[in-house]
């Protein structure tokens, strides 16, 4: 009988002892995954999950003597990192109907030897920028090139969110739109963009029209007003100098400004 | 039994989880109530005096106090006030260093045997010499500057600082004086960081130059070359004011912008443009002004109106009623003002561009989609008709000022009676008349005034005669004569009971 209270008070005392847990909380269980997201400053902004997606990036500004320029995307791993640097897989992927980049001629292969060192995420990290080396092609004086990179499983990494596997970048030697001149930009600020468009702001305002310098004219209206009433003048000055023969984009249309 | 014990453990195991603390406090007791005695409604003091406090603290229970004092800023825009500790007993002694403005000051008082708090709060009113008194903008060999008159105990000024811009800033405006506006909430930089913020200040105009400066300590937060983005080429501001959201200013007839009502950097935009053909245009410095803002262009004889918000100046529709068009009705401004604010509406004085000797006085009620305006003709046997120094009185009696050589006559808007108010004594010339006043209450009242303004000059000085005014007639004599070196054409009184811009009309 005394065994019996004895085992009871035993049981007891076992069930009491494991009857409190802290809670763990969420916690990610799986194995190691990864993905790409938007600038680390903007990780935790929902708005911002899918910035960065696409970047536009031109050589037209820079110097002839500068053949090649680098894009940076964010990329996040899931899971316990590591104390060991961690490879991850890249490849291009053809988009139907766009020029695409060839690697070699427009980019530094995403498998070349000198880029796949860079393709790491080191020790101790969750996080790392992938550079994609840009090529200054000829052809790109008269196209843009599309690169898309997704990425690629390997025994470091499988995949992350389906939708945050992919980035694209869009580059030329020729003027193109600024991923800040977006189309809200155009509706309020710069009308329709064109080429012809772009290239006179840049002529009669000596600025570089990028999306640093758009950002900063949305943000100070004022600052705006200057610029733009530069450009209105000098557009009806062009037009008023060139009876009959207005100034017109690459697609035969009156160049406009809001 | 064996059941038993079973069920005796189950129990045991259950009970286990079963009880929870209570933590919840429902108390009948009376509610405690801490009282403050001893702190104002408001410490005017100026910056590195000493604020010093000792309230008396009582509580309805029995109490340990511990004390936090705070202060943080009032009258702010695009960020978020600090509220920075200045104190941890009961007594304040504190050393101000904060920039001259109102700021709120908090006392916290914590009773740590009951854990109950409360706040009590006061008004800082934080200055220096310079932000209480009268400015003065003159000018002596066509070079402008500023005087200032210091009004320690009431509107009367008792000391003149002369040349204090030059004094401090080491310059003169290029230039004749034109005009001097007060501004609450003009962006400022916060030195050593990338914020702007509402700062006292005063605009300084002259014909060929322009500089704004911080009331606190007079030094320019910005001069002519840097209050634009893009200088530009032709140095000939008219006018500064502003809106309920927009400051404005006009250069060489055009129109610039600041977005008065939230975050800017106090840089004036381009100039607006006329239409998207850019049609040429200059502005006339007279405008009407308070909730929204009405411009004359003298090129097209046309109103236009602008905001902050649009590169474009613009256009106005005319109400079916009204007796002038607002647009091409071929007419030169001699003068504009503004009359009152609720409805915004006006006065203005118009020359025939083809016929000159036709004058009309005309009563202005602006609306971009409904602009109206009746006039009457103007005689030349009227006495407005040969005026100049033109002022209106600012929602006050419906009559306008002018001079006429030394003469100072009144006009009433209604009934066309004319009236000798002053004449100025022989020798002196008359440079502005203005219509200023500013109410005030408790340690203000003796602040408070409402003046016809009459400026003069002879030989090289100037006398700003104050008049109070009784339905709209002045007084024999002035209350009081500011007197200094070279021509004025403004004098602006500022002090903590100046809260907004708009206490001051935006107006010639």
């Amino acid at each position: 009988m005394k065994m019996k209270k004895a085992y009871i008070i035993l049981i007891t005392l076992s069930l009491l002892q494991t009857a409190c847990k802290k809670d763990s909380g969420l916690l990610y269980n799986d194995v190691a995954r990864i993905q790409f997201g938007p600038a680390i400053s903007v990780y935790y902004s929902s708005s911002q999950n899918y910035a960065d997606t696409v970047k536009s990036q031109t050589f037209v500004y820079l110097n002839n003597a500068v053949k090649m320029d680098t894009v940076f995307f964010d990329i996040y791993t899931m899971g316990d990192i590591s104390d060991k640097d961690r490879s991850f897989a890249l490849q291009q992927e053809n988009v139907p109907g766009a020029f695409n980049a060839v690697a070699g001629t427009h980019y530094k292969a995403l498998n070349d030897p000198e880029m796949l060192k860079k393709y790491i995420i080191p020790a101790g990290q969750a996080h790392a920028l992938v550079p994609i080396v840009l090529l200054r092609d000829e052809s790109l004086k008269t196209q843009s090139a599309t690169l898309k990179i997704v990425l690629s499983a390997n025994e470091n990494f499988q995949l992350g969110q389906a939708q945050l596997l992919w980035r694209k970048v869009i580059f030329t030697d020729q003027l193109s739109q600024p991923s800040a001149w977006t189309a809200s930009a155009s509706t309020t600020y710069f009308g329709k963009y064109s080429a012809v468009k772009h290239r006179f702001m840049i002529d009669v305002t000596q600025q570089k029209w990028d999306n640093d310098f758009i950002n900063a004219l949305i943000a100070d209206t004022q600052l705006q007003h200057y610029w733009m009433g530069v450009v209105k003048s000098a557009l009806v000055k062009y037009n008023n100098e060139h009876p009959g023969n207005p100034l017109k984009d690459e697609f035969g249309d009156l160049v406009v400004v809001p | 039994m064996k059941l038993l014990y079973k069920l005796l453990l189950l129990v045991a195991v259950f009970q286990f989880f079963s009880c929870k603390k209570d933590t919840t406090t429902i108390s009948y007791a009376e509610k405690e109530v801490i009282s403050v005695k001893g702190m104002d409604d408001i410490y005017p003091i100026n910056i590195g005096q000493k604020l010093n406090i000792d309230p008396q603290v009582t509580s309805n229970k029995d109490a340990d106090f511990d004390y936090v004092w705070g202060i943080y800023e009032t009258n702010v825009q695009g960020y978020t006030p600090v509220l920075d500790t200045i104190g941890h007993s009961k007594q304040l002694d504190y050393t101000i260093i904060q920039p001259a403005k109102d700021w709120f000051l908090v006392l916290k008082v914590t009773n740590k045997k009951t854990g109950f708090s409360d706040y009590f709060t006061s008004t800082v009113r934080i200055g220096t010499e310079y932000t209480r008194g009268w400015y003065v903008i003159k000018d002596e060999n066509n070079m402008t500057d500023m005087d200032f008159f210091l009004t320690p105990q009431s509107i009367t000024p008792t000391t003149i600082r002369e040349n204090v811009y030059s004094l401090i800033n080491g310059r003169k405006l290029d230039g004749n004086a034109v005009m001097l506006r007060f501004f609450t909430d003009y962006k400022a930089p916060i030195a050593g960081t990338t914020t702007y913020a509402n700062t006292r200040s005063l605009f300084l105009m002259s014909e060929k130059d322009a500089a704004v400066v911080n009331l606190s300590t007079l030094k320019d937060i910005r001069n002519f070359n840097s209050m634009f983005y893009g200088v530009p080429a032709v140095k000939h501001p008219t006018m500064v004011g502003n809106d309920f959201l927009v400051y404005f200013m006009v250069n060489d007839g055009q129109l610039h912008s600041i977005i008065g009502q939230g975050p800017s950097t106090g840089i004036f935009g381009g100039r607006k443009i006329n239409t998207t053909l850019d049609l040429p245009y200059y502005l006339s410095k007279y405008h009407i002004m308070f909730i929204s803002s009405y411009f004359f262009d003298e090129l097209s004889s046309s109103f236009y109106s602008a905001t902050d918000r649009s590169l474009y100046l613009s256009t106005i529709k005319d109400n079916p009623a009204t007796q002038l068009p607002a647009n091409n009705n071929n007419k030169k401004l001699i003068y504009m003002g503004t009359k009152t604010t609720a409805p915004l509406a006006g006065f203005a004085i118009f020359q025939d561009k083809t016929d000159p000797a036709s004058k009309i006085l005309a009563s202005v009620s602006p609306n971009v989609n409904s602009f109206r305006m009746t006039y009457e003709t103007l005689s030349p046997t009227d006495k407005v008709y040969n005026g100049s120094n033109y002022a209106l009185l600012f929602t006050d009696e419906n009559m306008m000022y002018f001079s006429v050589g030394n003469e100072v006559w009144s006009r009433n808007l209604s009934n066309k009676f004319e009236q000798l108010q002053y004449t100025v004594p022989a020798g002196e010339t008359i440079t502005f008349i203005r219509h200023r006043k500013a109410t005030g209450t408790g340690a203000e009242a003796a602040y408070a005034y409402n003046y016809v303004m009459i400026g003069t000059k002879s030989g090289g000085n100037y006398k700003i005669r104050m008049f109070t005014k009784t339905s709209g007639n002045l007084a024999a004599d002035p209350v009081f004569t500011l007197e200094g070196k070279g021509s004025a054409t403004d004098a602006v009184y500022v002090g903590p009971s100046i809260t907004t811009n708009m206490i001051y009309p935006s107006t010639y």
